[in-house]
């Protein structure tokens, strides 16, 4: 049966992830895991308890009991993954820490004072529940700014859905959405969570490769470069049973800006899919477009500069579920308030399963960001908006951070050529890091790695972290297992910029040391 | 008071909209999908009543949220955490560790265990309803059976039915005992044990209970675990988001079900209830690691994690709360009695409409028995959201009592199965989680409708 091995490993994976404690702790006294070597078995009992929650039969059938559907269809994902096994090198480690997709500074005043005054105003009854779709003066701005957007009339109360962060928006969409069977096509690489999510739906993720074109082509040189979507890769994979496309621009990991010609492939090929198919376009990150593509000049509005709503398309509209959230906006991802945007038709089933997901999400946080929208139009710190300064702040950041990188030997996008977005580079490995990577480290066994194995991005990443001081995201986990086996994420690591100037500067330094360092055996090194 | 508040947040509780789509009556695409929301689109008994109350001013003692704002404590709280603790980043996905560390410490107090670990024993969500969400996706396969007592809260059912589960209902039945809703609604634990099969996965025990504010005593709750331990494949999900609202600690205490049966027992509760801030959703789960588990698993998907803030500031506020107040010793005190006090308005305003009220132990809702009570009945009326037809009783009284009389109760027929619809009646639900004014007001419109006639 095909679950099989999902199953065995989601077994051994919701024992092992919390057992083992996703944050370095020893294993529990209660938990006690016992491995077959032909097969992954477990046993989890409790102390004290006659019989175990989670068994297996002879043939490593499970025995009824133990997981629901949700975790069977998790699958690996329930077991440990990246993100917890580099949180857990960055408890252990003394790290520069950018892997993390936040901010470690304070969200802008204007925001925290909007919050801390909601949960004042008595009178406004910030502290009960709200509508479940969304409470009404959120909604209201909501609508107003996507009025601006979409250049169409919003209407507040059955178009909008408010989620707890973009996360969850997406995650009902897809359950409303996707049913056993159907196709949901991701772009790779991909945000891990959409593959996930799809799992929990039932549905089956479809990859489209997005190509990675160098600038320079010369085998032997390793260059930065784009990502770009070829139109006839798309039909490839596009067919009647395509349920949804997520479109994520500016995208993570790579921080590609999809091009208007690149969307309109997308909107051409819906013509091939499933006539019910539904672009689910993840726009969170659609404020730090550091650099617009230039064809864009024509089409900048104060509003949004350099981003394309893929909802704006002619046609697009009803087809299109609009995603987006305030975590990275406002450098507060803690808050977790998302939104869709979208036709009636696709709104009322979300609409319809909020009151018994959460009933709500916080009022009171709701109620702080509609206050916190009109002030981010003001002057902010000398520039025409918060969303100017927060833009210019990335750019400086960026270019901070490319430097350093560079004069280590990765190579970057050279952001005068290529658009880019978001507060990620996707670095590629040069040569001289390459070498300096232990050769005993690479495509060694490790559970948390895709497929179980440490390939050379993963092992970069490990071994900068225990031993250089600097903590980056490997890129295997933004690609399907096929494709990293195949070595397309070997090159590639993810570094966040989302940092202070002084953090940045301790990754400089921690990164210098890449150039001077020589190999040095791991067992003269400690990790503190 | 702000009818114009409740109605929206109440008139959403259940977000029908009437215009269907030009592609049928179906809104879900496919056989599957539909079967698993079948029925969640009808709509609830809240958006039937909230309107209803507002249309005719009455006094709306139906929905369950507090009237008051949560203490001064709650709300600097919540200020500490956005200025000086900078809670404003993700919180780890599991449960933010603050909070966790101050539950784990709460949970061993109150189980007498030493061996709640804030990183592999607790879980949070957001809010109780969310966490119960994520657990029953975690547990529950297609086909599994979940127990609910009835009557229960409707969102129970409906989430049962999400996770591909099937609801099966042992009614709590009523007894001649009048001396409090927990004698008076009784379990039959035969009529339990005969509810489970090979294919029970759950069983969702409320205590206290809402509606009913039956607190399960010790003797319940062992009957209970006695049996639920025959069947180590069954899990008990402890819904206790009205833990501290208990009002005679030594007669009829709160039992802990996890005190009794922790291998196979996942708690839930929130703060909600207990700050009166129901719009903060901070909820959790509390049990051994392979329960907690089933809610994370699912949780890091679906949301990543709660909001920060909030959990932060709940962090603090639990451990606040353990200070004496208002001259009491502790918050915890305070708001039982509080509330306790406020019960007995109520009490006597369902009093002074010839109404007998079963005296809660527990939670703040009261069921009164209406059977004095003489209105045109039956009634030949027809709702979208009534459960059966012909309207039941007290469907049809509580319409009636809010159009004539002025004040809106809950009818619990909407917590029951249709086939237990004639369980509920002679019964309404009324909230007490409300301003003394309020109360107060009731007491008058019942006193001058029911003593002038």
């Amino acid at each position: 049966m095909k679950f099989n091995s999902h199953i065995l490993s989601a077994a051994l994976s919701v024992a092992t992830m919390f057992s083992v404690s996703t944050w370095g702790f020893p294993l529990s006294s209660h938990v006690r895991i016992e491995r077959t070597s032909t097969a992954l078995r477990e046993r989890v009992s409790d102390q004290g308890s006659q019989t175990p929650q989670n068994s297996f039969d002879s043939s490593g059938n499970l025995l009824s009991g133990g997981h629901g559907e949700a975790i069977l269809r998790l699958g690996t994902a329930a077991k440990p993954t990246v993100w917890t096994e580099f949180s857990r090198l960055s408890q252990q480690n003394e790290v520069v820490n950018l892997g993390q997709g936040f901010p470690d500074w304070l969200p802008p005043k204007f925001a925290v004072d909007s919050l801390v005054e909601a949960a004042l105003d008595s009178a406004s009854y910030p502290h009960q529940y709200t509508r479940t779709a969304g409470h009404p003066n959120l909604v209201q701005q909501l609508a107003r700014r996507y009025r601006a957007h979409l250049g169409r009339d919003i209407d507040p109360m059955t178009e909008i859905s408010v989620t707890v962060g973009a996360s969850q928006a997406l995650y009902l969409c897809l359950q409303t959405l996707v049913k056993p069977g159907d196709d949901v096509i991701v772009f790779e690489p991909f945000f891990d969570l959409y593959v996930n999510q799809i799992k929990l739906a039932g549905g089956n993720p479809v990859f489209v490769p997005l190509r990675f074109v160098p600038y320079n082509e010369d085998e032997n040189a390793i260059s930065g470069g784009e990502w770009v979507l070829d139109p006839e890769t798309l039909k490839q994979f596009i067919s009647t049973k395509t349920r949804a496309i997520i479109l994520n621009s500016p995208h993570n990991p790579t921080g590609k800006i999809f091009t208007r010609d690149e969307m309109e492939y997308i909107a051409e090929a819906l013509e091939l899919a499933n006539p019910d198919c539904v672009v689910l376009s993840d726009e969170v990150y659609k404020y730090i477009v550091h650099s617009p593509p230039k064809e864009r000049a024509a089409e900048e509005s104060l509003f949004c500069r350099g981003h394309v709503h893929f909802a704006s398309l002619p046609g697009m509209w009803d087809r299109t579920i609009t995603i987006s959230s305030a975590g990275k906006t406002f450098s507060a991802t803690g808050w977790q308030i998302g939104w869709c945007i979208g036709p009636q038709r696709l709104m009322a089933p979300i609409h319809q399963l909020l009151p018994y997901v959460q009933f709500c999400a916080s009022t009171v946080v709701q109620e702080g960001l509609a206050r916190a929208l009109p002030r981010a139009d003001e002057p902010y710190l000398g520039h025409e908006s918060y969303y100017d300064y927060l833009r210019a702040k990335y750019t400086k950041k960026r270019d901070q951070l490319a430097t350093a990188l560079k004069a280590a030997g990765f190579a970057v996008p050279d952001y005068d050529r290529t658009p880019g977005g978001g507060f990620f580079i996707f670095a590629r490995i040069g040569k001289e890091i390459r070498d300096q990577i232990p050769a005993s480290r690479i495509l060694v066994k490790n559970d948390a790695a895709p497929g179980g194995v440490a390939r050379q991005d993963w092992a970069l990443c490990q071994w900068l972290a225990e031993e250089r001081g600097l903590l980056c995201i490997p890129a295997s986990p933004f690609f399907s297992l096929e494709s990293s086996e195949a070595g397309k994420s070997d090159e590639f690591v993810r570094i966040a910029f989302c940092k202070t100037d002084e953090t940045i500067e301790a990754a400089a330094e921690a990164l210098s040391s890449l150039k001077t360092a020589s190999v040095v055996p791991d067992q003269e090194r400690k990790s503190r | 008071m702000n009818l114009r508040k409740a109605v929206l947040a109440l008139s959403s509780r259940s977000t029908i909209h009437q215009t269907r789509s030009r592609r049928g009556c179906r809104l879900f695409s496919s056989l599957v999908l539909a079967d698993r929301l079948q029925g969640l689109d009808r709509p609830t008994v809240w958006h039937e009543f909230s309107p209803l109350a507002a249309q005719h001013q009455a006094i709306n003692l139906g929905q369950g949220y507090p009237e008051e704002d949560p203490p001064a404590f709650v709300q600097n709280a919540m200020h500490a955490a956005v200025y000086q603790r900078n809670a404003n980043q993700y919180a780890r996905s599991a449960a933010h560790m603050p909070l966790a560390h101050v539950l784990a410490d709460d949970y061993n107090s109150k189980l007498q265990r030493t061996d709640i670990v804030a990183e592999t024993h607790i879980a949070t969500a957001v809010g109780c309803t969310h966490a119960l969400y994520c657990a029953l996706m975690g547990l529950i396969q297609a086909r599994d059976e979940v127990i609910l007592l009835e009557p229960a809260f409707d969102i129970y059912s409906s989430q049962v039915q999400m996770a591909g589960g099937k609801a099966v209902y042992v009614p709590l039945r009523p007894s001649s005992d009048a001396s409090g809703a927990s004698d008076y609604f009784q379990l039959d634990l035969e009529e339990f044990e005969r509810a489970i099969t090979p294919q029970t996965k759950a069983f969702i025990l409320n205590t206290p209970h809402n509606p009913t504010g039956k607190i399960f005593s010790q003797t319940e709750l062992e009957g209970i675990a006695e049996i639920v331990r025959k069947h180590p494949r069954i899990t008990v999900i402890a819904d206790e988001v009205y833990e501290y609202l208990v009002f005679d600690k030594t007669k009829e205490p709160h039992v802990p079900m996890a005190s009794l049966l922790w291998d196979q027992t996942l708690t839930l509760s929130s703060a909600g209830k207990t700050f009166s801030c129901t719009g903060w959703k901070v909820g959790w789960a509390v049990g051994p690691p392979h329960l907690v588990q089933a809610v994370t698993a699912v949780q890091q998907w679906v949301t990543f994690s709660a909001p920060t803030v909030n959990q932060d500031a709940i962090a603090q506020a639990l451990v606040q709360a353990r200070q004496p107040y208002q001259g009491l010793p502790s918050y915890y005190d305070y708001l039982a009695d509080d509330y306790h006090q406020k019960q007995q308005l109520l009490v006597e305003a369902l009093q002074a409409a010839g109404m007998t009220p079963i005296v809660p132990a527990g939670g703040f809702f009261i069921m009164a028995d209406t059977s004095a009570i003489e209105f045109p009945y039956p009634s030949m009326e027809k709702t979208p959201a009534m459960p059966v037809t012909p309207m039941p009783r007290d469907w049809a009284l509580s319409r009636w009592m809010t159009q004539t009389v002025g004040v809106t109760a809950i009818p619990p027929s909407a917590f029951y199965s249709p086939e237990n619809v004639p369980l509920a009646q002679n019964l309404l639900r009324f909230a007490y989680c409300k301003n003394a004014e309020t109360l107060q007001e009731a007491h008058r419109r019942f006193a001058a409708y029911f003593q002038n006639q």
